[in-house]
């Protein structure tokens, strides 16, 4: 095995099914397929954009990376070893390599803790013996690192802003020196303005400590700013994955085309070029529709759809599509 | 000073667009409302064009949603709740009327009738325990006299105008039974039951995601087009700012800083915070390089309370300059025909960028 060359993360054929319970006896009835045959790598210091939209499975995926869900199967190997191979420690271990960033800053910080205790309990919870003056020194460092001051550490998370608790939770994700991070739409619940704060530090980091990053969003514009490559999920599946301008200007997979022109666009040329504007709802994942999952709302599809599970299959370099309909995108 | 401010925007209602050389249909003067001592609109003035979309944007705290409520009369009844100036709706016709000057009954029949609201969060603007049915039914039957067999029909034509596939079925649905985007039709079709003349959109498509948004706002322009009602949309997304709006105010820390034509707010901006606004967003077709930072407003917006001194975008604003700046409030000025900002280096800023 080689750890040198091997992704960082690499993820095949997950699934992630949940139970859906019923009848006589509460019996198991049926199945949601959150998550239904995933795979990509994540590469070193790289960020991974992972766009789609609610009910894409995509917050389950990362989730499920890092092991806080169950998955029902498929491999993840962290550098090149596989998840399920490892022992307790290997786990310890691996728990302190994988960090989350959650999306609602309010609702991810103990309202009772102060900023100090907030910062560095990762660090007691992995067993790091700290003393009072070191763990204040460690949790100024990991303030420092996110831009925010000393002054903070009394604080508790209901005297600081959106913004502010934001980077607190960032802070803590670093504190145990990940080195891969899930950021579960880090930014959606800020305004505009701080939202460009917390994206230049989420770079700024990525830079500085090397790190790779899940950075899961439903903003295109956003993810192609600042991820390297993207992948686009629908109903559990990956549409089309690939480097981050090259899936934003020419898209090859219609769903993907479909997300971009729904984005509603100002600056040059606003309010010209036609919108593709997709029909219905996504369908129900306990039933998904048969051969191409976005079929039913895909304004191209053809008979064929129905019957081909199209594949991801290589485009122009490093840039991957599922979807017969290579004629017409 | 405010004066001027209502000078001008009197002038930004008539002058420029002979199709308003009548009174807007919404005129909303020098309000101002106080919750406790903190100051939540600070004398706000606009008007609204009849078939007109207006967009308000701004961030969480500049007020936005506050201007909707008080057009509606649903802010929060209190001791410490104080509302100034006045809302004139429909001036100039037979129907004008002085908002603030009503009473709660006569209030209710504009409310849903003449002036209609959309919220961001369709669930928990529906009630979960009656059917879609009974709640469009009893919005229709609120202003008009009709059986019910009549009303239901009106709900069944309204959600297939709304493009809801399977009107029926989803008539008999509770709230939960539905989508997030089915839920959003459900409510706007309870906001055009009785076909208001002016619909207030407060972050409409916010809660939604991007093919559904899109789905909706394709739905709004259609509606308009059929109906000719006034929008005022409320959102911070700049994107549908420019696709929608025929004009654009923006608001900070309560008060209006820069107003006028969309285009020419969106290209030329003058107020900064404005400018900073817009170059904060990543717009598709950008992607960092090394080093590379979206410019972001640093700090935040500003509590305001009791008598506050100089421009309120004072300590994030780059081009800020003490003794001047923070000294006065700056008057909402004309810096071009129908464009109105609110800052007072907007020249010496303009000149040096060229």
């Amino acid at each position: 095995m080689n750890t040198m060359h091997a992704p960082l993360i690499e993820v095949r054929d997950l699934r992630a099914w949940y139970p859906v319970r019923g009848g006589v006896a509460n019996r198991v009835i049926s199945e949601v397929k959150a998550v239904n045959g995933v795979s990509f790598d994540v590469k070193h210091n790289e960020i991974l954009g992972l766009a789609g939209e609610s009910g894409s499975g995509k917050s389950t995926i990362g989730r499920s990376i890092i092991r806080l869900n169950p998955h029902t199967s498929g491999q993840i190997r962290f550098k090149g070893a596989d998840l399920a191979d490892f022992n307790s420690r290997e786990i310890h271990d691996f728990r302190r390599k994988v960090q989350l960033i959650f999306q609602d800053p309010y609702a991810s910080l103990d309202p009772r803790m102060n900023v100090e205790e907030i910062v560095t309990e990762p660090l007691i919870v992995l067993g790091f013996p700290l003393s009072k003056r070191q763990r204040r020194q460690k949790a100024a460092e990991l303030l420092d690192m996110v831009s925010l001051s000393e002054a903070y550490l009394e604080r508790r998370p209901s005297e600081m802003s959106g913004g502010q608790c934001q980077r607190v939770g960032i802070a803590r994700a670093l504190a145990a020196g990940p080195e891969f991070i899930v950021a579960d739409e880090p930014v959606s619940a800020l305004d505009v303005s701080i939202q460009a704060q917390i994206t230049n530090l989420l770079g700024d980091l990525k830079e500085r400590l090397g790190l790779s990053l899940l950075f899961i969003s439903h903003d295109l514009a956003l993810m192609q700013y600042l991820s390297d490559r993207v992948a686009v999920a629908y109903l559990g599946k990956i549409m089309e994955i690939g480097p981050s301008d090259q899936i934003c200007s020419s898209p090859k997979h219609p769903y993907t085309e479909a997300l971009l022109s729904a984005v509603p666009k100002f600056g040059e040329g606003h309010r010209a070029g036609k919108r593709i504007v997709l029909s219905g709802d996504a369908p129900n994942p306990i039933s998904p529709p048969s051969g191409c999952v976005f079929r039913t709302r895909c304004p191209y599809a053809i008979g064929e759809c129905a019957e081909i599970v199209p594949q991801l299959s290589e485009r122009s370099p490093g840039h991957l599509s599922a979807c017969i309909r290579t004629d017409v995108l | 000073m405010s004066a001027l401010f209502a000078f001008e925007s009197a002038v930004l209602m008539t002058e420029d667009d002979p199709l308003q050389a009548e009174q807007p249909l919404i005129d909303v003067r020098h309000l101002r409302v106080q919750f406790g001592r903190n100051c939540a609109l600070d004398d706000v003035s606009f008007g609204i064009g009849r078939g007109k979309t207006v967009a308000l944007v701004g961030e969480s705290g500049s007020g936005k949603s506050t201007v909707a409520l008080s057009i509606m009369g649903l802010l929060p009844q209190g001791a410490d709740v104080k509302t100034q100036g006045s809302v004139v709706f429909d001036g100039g016709t037979e129907n004008q009327k002085d908002l603030f000057a009503l009473s709660e009954r006569e209030r209710r029949k504009v409310r849903g009738k003449d002036i209609s609201m959309i919220f961001q969060d369709p669930m928990s603007s529906l009630n979960p325990v009656y059917t879609i049915q009974s709640q469009i039914c009893e919005a229709i039957r609120a202003h008009q006299k009709c059986s019910r067999g009549e009303s239901k029909s009106r709900a069944l034509d309204l959600l297939t105008s709304l493009g809801v596939p399977n009107p029926a079925n989803c008539l008999s649905s509770y709230p939960h039974q539905l989508s997030g985007g089915m839920r959003q039709r459900v409510m706007i079709a309870m906001a055009l039951a009785c076909g208001p003349s002016l619909l207030i959109a407060d972050e409409p498509t916010t809660a939604l995601d991007a093919t559904i948004q899109a789905q909706l706002l394709e739905l709004f322009k259609a509606v308009q087009a059929r109906t000719g009602m006034a929008i005022l949309f409320i959102t911070h997304n700049i994107g549908i700012v420019a696709e929608m709006a025929d004009e654009v105010m923006v608001m900070y820390a309560g008060q209006l800083v820069e107003a006028g034509p969309t285009s020419s707010v969106l290209q030329n901006p003058k107020m900064p915070y404005t400018k900073a606004l817009l170059r904060s967003v990543p717009v598709l077709g950008r992607r960092r390089q090394s080093g590379d930072v979206l410019e972001a407003i640093p700090g935040q917006v500003p509590c305001v309370s009791g008598q506050y001194q100089g421009c309120r975008f004072f300590a994030r604003c780059r081009y800020a300059e003490a003794g001047i700046c923070d000294l006065a409030t700056p008057p909402l000025e004309r810096v071009e025909s129908a464009h109105l900002a609110r800052c007072f280096k907007w020249k010496s800023v303009q000149e040096a960028a060229q």
